[in-house]
């Protein structure tokens, strides 16, 4: 297909056929990668400008766009609300609006308020990628994660994928579903109930409150991270009691099947979500989420910017 | 529900033809008479028209993922249909190049539902780099067809060996463009070194191989030296290279511009021999589209390839069957059953109870070629104002009309 779309704001909007192409065209980037072919001296994007609004903290996001950014010979701006003029008062579509007056091609912005890279769009002739917004979506990291599952010769026909963990406040989740979905996926939502929201019961969704349940027939397993600050909300006394009820260990482990693979967006927290030996097993795939991350943005830069 | 009236049903077991009706309905042929009458079924004069089982074209470039600016699945599918055929295997030659899973799965998944069979090879070794075997077996898994890198042969002979060795073990077929990369490819040697290295390692080593596109004479002495001693190898010939000399080039500039690249007279007409001698197993197409600002460079720079999807059966009809060279059996088993068995598809005789996928031939239509027309996105032919006579009348797939009369519906 050619490419039509202007911005990346989410995978509920998305088309089979535009997740695919994504993935091809990240596997073009990861060969090069592979074969360390792409150096910081790319061409291929030079001349182009990005910034990175992180109005929220981020490590692993911003420095996987930064570096698919600078992979293709793009100029890169960083953008830190914390030391920015956004804490002198200025709103942030003035902060857009502003931005936008210095002529770059794509911003990334990462926001806690849902929608914001929407409303972003209304204020800059830029493409816009949203890096996540609030607990709405956070495509580039489904995106990156349907393509693991992909490079590993899953069939997305029929394939059950485990989320497991608090969906109701996760973007991931909520962008792996919609992804999963298009691609004829099964999803089984694992958490305790109050984490777990209503309106995701649908065809092809399935609820379970007990991870044991899923373990010996799913294909993946994803393990959110526990946000320690939410522990109080869905009574969970502590993360000792959160890895016995929900986190992966050894036992559970040798539950799935051979061919299971165990992902998990990072940052890990050990002992809690996953046990500490599991992380490096041969059924994690959790490193090669990170190095796919920088492919998928270099794939999606490249798409916005030259079809 | 269709009843085929008064077809000619090409018997290609037998090389007989009969004159029937043929009742479809549920994707089964369930009847074949004379005199069918059925008030539900939708009636198609067949008067003088060829009946055969499917046509499978197992050599095309549909270029998606990567190069849909030049055709796509979808367009690719389209040309096929208007061409006749019930089924292509598609090259494994894209952006990214279909070495993993990943990138098989998603063009299945595409061509999902597009009236006729769409069929994936696999690259042979990882990026088509002629260094590292792929993972077969997962790409068996997933539904590679066979496995080949194609336009970038392979030229270490250990490699060669491994993998032949393998296809034995692991029963895929690997189809193989002859070159010899250290010549010119207008070096007729550049390929007939490479078919005598493949035979010799095929017969010491064993495998299923498959020789692409074959153009050159001494090639065909080879390959017919080796069938006369059993050695279990298959090949296909285009219809460019079987109609076209060299001299083409001066007519049609980089329009004629393919690889391998078109040969002396002597070599035509050994491949024509050749190809009613049953040393050649199957027409394929190399359908390899490109566009018009592609081609409309100087001849050194232009890329390699021509378009053959929606002229192959017109271009074999009129200078085989009507020059008395091949009968329609002999046709019917260049353009079905050899290529079908070659990799490892049905194509089921027309006989009742069989699945209803066909091609319809009608071989005295006299039509000009027109890329205008064309269903492909692409229109690099050099056959632009042929005048040929036969051609594709209908496409029966899994029981549904998928063209009639040139449309693809």
């Amino acid at each position: 297909m050619s490419w039509k779309r202007k911005h990346i704001l989410g995978l509920e909007e998305m088309t089979a056929d535009e997740i695919y192409t994504i993935l091809e065209k990240s596997k073009i980037y990861l060969d090069q990668i592979e074969r360390k072919e792409t150096g910081s001296n790319s061409e291929e994007l030079k001349g182009y400008n990005a910034v990175n609004l992180f109005f929220e903290h981020s490590t692993r996001t911003r420095m996987s766009f930064e570096l698919a950014q600078k992979r293709l010979g793009m100029e890169v701006l960083n953008f830190h609300a914390v030391t920015s003029s956004v804490s002198k008062g200025e709103t942030f579509i003035d902060t857009i609006e502003t931005v936008s007056a210095m002529d770059l091609d794509v911003m990334v912005i990462r926001h806690v308020k849902p929608g914001t890279p929407e409303l972003a769009t209304k204020h800059t002739t830029a493409s816009v990628i949203n890096g996540g917004d609030g607990s709405r979506e956070h495509p580039t990291q489904a995106l990156l994660d349907l393509m693991t599952m992909w490079l590993k010769g899953k069939d997305f026909a029929g394939l059950k994928v485990a989320i497991v963990g608090d969906i109701l406040h996760s973007r991931v989740a909520r962008s792996e579903i919609f992804g999963l979905e298009k691609l004829g996926a099964e999803v089984i939502l694992v958490g305790p109930p109050p984490l777990i929201p209503g309106d995701l019961s649908r065809k092809g969704i399935e609820i379970s409150h007990d991870i044991d349940e899923v373990l010996d027939y799913v294909d993946v397993l994803y393990l959110l991270r526990i946000q320690r600050e939410r522990m109080a909300e869905v009574f969970i006394p502590d993360e000792e009691e959160y890895f016995r009820t929900y986190g992966l260990d050894r036992k559970r482990l040798d539950k799935t099947k051979d061919s299971c693979l165990v992902m998990h967006p990072g940052p890990v927290n050990r002992g809690v979500e996953i046990a500490v030996d599991i992380v490096n097993d041969k059924k994690s795939v959790i490193l090669e989420q990170v190095r796919n991350g920088v492919a998928v943005r270099m794939a999606l830069l490249s798409l916005l910017l030259k079809g | 529900m269709i009843i085929l009236k008064e077809a000619t049903i090409v018997d290609l077991a037998e090389g007989k033809e009969f004159t029937g009706d043929i009742l479809i309905a549920e994707g089964i042929i369930q009847k074949i008479g004379s005199g069918l009458v059925d008030n539900q079924a939708e009636v198609i004069d067949c008067r003088g028209k060829h009946v055969f089982p499917g046509f499978v074209d197992m050599h095309v470039h549909l270029r998606q993922p990567g190069q849909e600016h030049k055709e796509n699945i979808e367009t690719g599918l389209k040309a096929a249909a208007a061409g006749g055929f019930t089924a292509v295997c598609a090259m494994a030659n894209t952006n990214p190049p279909v070495d993993n899973p990943g990138v098989l799965r998603s063009n299945l998944e595409r061509a999902r539902g597009k009236g006729i069979d769409y069929y994936q090879i696999a690259a042979a070794t990882v990026g088509q780099k002629g260094k590292k075997i792929v993972p077969v077996e997962e790409l068996q898994k997933a539904g590679a067809v066979a496995f080949s890198d194609d336009g970038f042969p392979i030229q270490d002979k250990g490699l060669m060996t491994e993998i032949l060795s393998l296809s034995k073990e692991l029963g895929f077929t690997l189809i193989e463009h002859c070159e010899d990369c250290s010549l010119a490819p207008t070096d007729p040697l550049s390929e007939v070194r490479m078919v005598e290295r493949n035979l010799n390692l095929l017969a010491g080593y064993g495998g299923n191989l498959h020789l692409a596109h074959v153009s050159c004479g001494d090639s065909l002495r080879l390959i017919k030296e080796a069938l006369g001693s059993n050695l279990d190898v298959t090949c296909e010939v285009t219809p460019h290279h079987l109609v076209l000399t060299q001299e083409a080039v001066k007519k049609y500039g980089t329009l004629a511009k393919v690889n391998p690249p078109l040969r002396r007279v002597e070599d035509v007409e050994a491949l024509q021999e050749a190809l009613c001698e049953k040393v050649i197993h199957c027409i394929a197409t190399d359908h390899a589209p490109h566009t018009r600002e592609e081609k409309n460079v100087s001849y050194k720079r232009a890329p390699v390839g021509i378009m053959g999807l929606e002229t192959a059966v017109g271009i074999l009809w009129d200078f085989f069957f009507h020059r008395g060279l091949l009968k329609s059996h002999e046709l019917g088993r260049l353009f079905s059953q050899n290529p079908a068995r070659i990799m490892g598809l049905a194509r089921p005789a027309i006989k009742e109870g069989n699945p209803a996928v066909m091609s319809v031939i009608d071989a005295e239509k006299e039509w000009t070629v027109n890329p205008e027309t064309f269903y492909s996105r692409s229109q690099n032919t050099p056959f632009t104002g042929w005048k040929l006579r036969g051609a594709p009348f209908l496409v029966v797939h899994a029981g549904n009309k998928i063209m009639e009369d040139g449309r693809v519906l």
